[in-house]
């Protein structure tokens, strides 16, 4: 008998003629995201097994795939040589701290002596006789203790299923450059986008002295945070500091943001170009804050047309957002008080529905492309 | 680089690290009872009785402990009765303190935080009314890590005296010690906390004072300095404290020194709007300034920029928004934003003085241009 975590996928099934592609991407994940723990892991008539680790290593194990996108659930599971009073003994084993549960085999050896249900039944009385305080529920249960016999003469006894990130597997749909500020929303964008499979490269505006290293620090943290789930992150860090005293000191304050949001994207489409990226992601939400209108957003959009924007979160609340956020680790950091660039010279008054022509107009008085020019050739790389 | 940060922390003297580095040599556990270990133990002991000498205090003990922060926290919980009623903190405490008297009222006790007066100083007729016979724990800051102002603990005393003499008096000396003269017996406080790493010794090492009160320990375990503080002495850090403290040298001497920088600084900035929150009866060792249409942190960053380092407050703070200490001496929070603090060490020169403060002139004059 040994400890084994068998994987399972999702939407792969529906790829069709590209599901080897999908697999082959899945599976180099899986292995990268193992490398360094002991263990064994290979595919065996339509599963994933991971076996042959250190017990110690289980929860760590088991922390890791659970952020694999392609995965969509696992179960700790025990493999034992298919021998009808082996499987009888194991269950008799077996201890709970639930009220209800229900027994399923799955007879794939058709070799094995006794019919599913025949079995499904003299299990749960093993159970029922050692746990006189359960009860059987075969609909509402707590928990399914799953015997699924291979054809291989292996038998897998499963109790708990424990639920994977889904999605599609990283890598499989390009990559894209995220727009990491370090508040809230961003990182969350990023793991969205991930989750359907796109690589992220990361692209942070700083405004020293107006903000400080810390701010930075902080937005390295955020991804390194969501690299578990999202890869390493090459980390582009722009100054922006020059960009922003120029437009308050030529445009007109309400204009302030709006102007700031579209050079940041025609920084960004410039980014995506150096760093092969297919899109620009942003933490963007209708009706958050002034700068995240429909009017304003149409606006952003038509300061480059080069790359499309992705905003996954165009329609999530807040509260929604702070939920993922809190669930893959990145809400701690989020909220450290540091400032970001958006708040600085942030006018009292910004236009709220600004009209193309006019931010055109206001931005005539800048030299953008001097500007833009000036701050790629500062821009820094960071591995994360 | 120009440092102007020491009230954060201070750089650790070669003397200090010397000492540090001999005790990684001598690497004994105190509590063995071999030679070497023995001789560790009675080095720590000849420490606590250089450190018990210079806080001018005749009896008591001296009580080992990773920070300052522990050491506030031994003396007001490790004096703790069931009968304490209230408690007395100010509104100049450092988070080590004032927080645990939030804590201490969101347990549900009686606690009071007096009020400060425009000088930053503690608002002693405020104090007076504050202090009656439910009165168990008073504690205050010596020197304010935000201002320099200076408390009078003898007056606090006089007081605790007059409307509680069962009160136990602690204070928190850790921006004092080594930079005003200290005499505790003189002052007649019972608890009296001290840091090594704003002295030029290591971090990792800070010492409670206690003269006759019965503690109880807030950390158990193997019984290390008198069952009150467990843990395997951080002996190296322990030993660079006492070098730091037999290297103060002459204080008073000092403190006209590091005066004359404060002097200086302040001679170059005068005529900017900013509004000057350390008086001359404050410590000289910190500097308090809020610049006006500006925030303190661009000033800190730009100042960065060049190499000289200052802070926007007490560095245990800066991460929270907002100067309790200021505001309690009447600054808007709209202003206390322009705020940046200053602090010098003996070890700053004349010439870096001039530098740091016409840079800060430099810049504040930048920025506004900017900003306007």
């Amino acid at each position: 008998m040994k400890r084994v975590i068998l994987l399972r996928f999702g939407e792969l099934y529906l790829k069709g003629k590209n599901r080897n592609y999908f697999e082959k991407v899945l599976i180099s994940n899986i292995k990268l995201n193992l490398k360094g723990l002991n263990c064994d892991f290979y595919r065996s008539t339509g599963r994933y097994i991971v076996t042959d680790y250190d017990e110690m290593d289980e929860s760590i194990i088991i922390d890791k795939l659970t952020k694999i996108f392609g995965l969509v659930s696992l179960s700790k599971a025990v493999e034992i040589k298919t021998d009808i009073n082996d499987i009888r003994e194991y269950i008799s084993t077996l201890k709970f701290d639930v009220e209800t549960f229900r027994v399923s085999v799955t007879r794939a050896d058709k070799n094995f002596p006794v019919q599913s249900n025949i079995f499904e039944r003299e299990l749960g009385g093993i159970i029922l006789s050692k746990n006189p305080k359960l009860k059987v529920s075969l609909k509402n249960f707590d928990t399914e203790i799953i015997v699924d016999i291979r054809e291989s003469g292996k038998t897998y006894i499963l109790t708990d299923k424990i639920q994977c990130a889904g999605g599609m597997p990283l890598g499989t749909a390009g990559k894209g450059l995220l727009l990491l500020s370090g508040g809230i929303d961003s990182p969350v964008a990023g793991y969205m986008m991930s989750k359907r499979g796109m690589s992220i490269v990361g692209l942070h505006f700083h405004s020293f002295p107006y903000t400080s290293e810390l701010a930075k620090q902080k937005v390295i943290t955020l991804a390194k945070e969501i690299s578990p789930y999202c890869g390493k992150i090459r980390l582009y860090m722009c100054p922006f500091t020059e960009i922003q005293e120029e437009i308050h000191k030529h445009c007109a304050p309400e204009f302030m943001i709006t102007i700031m949001r579209r050079i940041m994207m025609k920084i960004a489409a410039k980014v995506a170009a150096m760093a092969n990226c297919k899109a620009i992601i942003t933490g963007e939400n209708l009706g958050q804050v002034a700068s995240q209108t429909v009017e304003s957003m149409t606006v952003t959009n038509f300061s480059q047309t080069e790359v499309p924007i992705f905003r996954p979160l165009i329609a999530f609340d807040k509260k929604e957002i702070i939920e993922i956020s809190r669930q893959i680790g990145t809400y701690d950091t989020s909220i450290l008080p540091y400032e970001d660039c958006c708040t600085v010279f942030l006018p009292k008054n910004p236009v709220i529905k600004p009209k193309l022509e006019k931010v055109q107009k206001e931005e005539s008085k800048l030299d953008i492309e001097n500007l833009i020019q000036t701050a790629i050739s500062k821009i820094e790389l960071i591995e994360c | 680089m120009i440092y102007l940060d020491n009230a954060a922390t201070t750089k650790p003297s070669k003397q200090c690290i010397e000492t540090y580095n001999k005790y990684t040599e001598e690497f004994y556990n105190p509590s063995g009872i071999y030679m070497p270990s023995i001789k560790v133990k009675n080095d720590i002991q000849s420490a606590r009785q250089t450190i018990q000498k210079a806080l001018g205090a005749t009896t008591g003990n001296i009580i080992f402990t990773s920070s300052a922060t522990e050491a506030n926290n031994l003396a007001v919980f490790g004096s703790m009765r069931s009968n304490f009623k209230k408690f007395v903190f100010t509104m100049a405490d450092h988070p080590s303190t004032y927080n645990i008297g939030v804590e201490l009222k969101n347990r549900g006790y009686d606690v009071e935080f007096c009020p400060l007066t425009q000088d930053g100083q503690i608002d002693y007729n405020a104090l007076e009314q504050i202090l009656d016979d439910k009165t168990s724990f008073i504690s205050v800051i010596h020197v304010s890590n935000e201002t320099g102002a200076i408390n009078d603990l003898k007056r606090i005393n006089e007081l605790r005296i007059k409307k509680c003499p069962n009160a136990i008096l602690h204070a928190d000396g850790v921006q004092a010690f080594g930079k005003i003269k200290i005499n505790l017996d003189y002052f007649g406080v019972d608890l009296y906390t001290i840091s090594g790493h704003k002295m030029n010794s290591l971090k990792g090492c800070a010492c409670l004072y206690s003269r006759n009160i019965i503690l109880k320990p807030t950390i158990y375990g193997g019984g290390q300095e008198g069952n009150l503080r467990s843990g395997t002495e951080n002996v190296g850090a322990i030993m660079s404290l006492k070098t730091a403290v037999e290297n103060i040298g002459n204080i008073k001497e000092n403190y006209d020194y590091v005066q004359n920088l404060k002097n200086e600084f302040i001679k170059n900035i005068i005529d900017l709007p900013c509004k000057i929150n350390s008086d001359n009866r404050c410590s000289p060792y910190i500097l308090s300034l809020t610049f006006k249409g500006v925030k303190g942190e661009t000033l800190v960053h730009m100042m960065e920029q060049k190499d000289i380092y200052i802070s926007t407050g007490s560095a245990c703070s800066s991460r929270h928004t907002g100067n309790r200490t200021l505001e309690s001496m009447n600054i808007s929070p709209k202003d206390v934003i322009g705020s940046v603090r200053i602090s010098f060490s003996k070890n700053n020169t004349l010439e870096e003085i001039k530098v740091a403060s016409k840079e800060l002139a430099e810049s504040y004059k930048q920025l506004i241009k900017k900003l306007s």
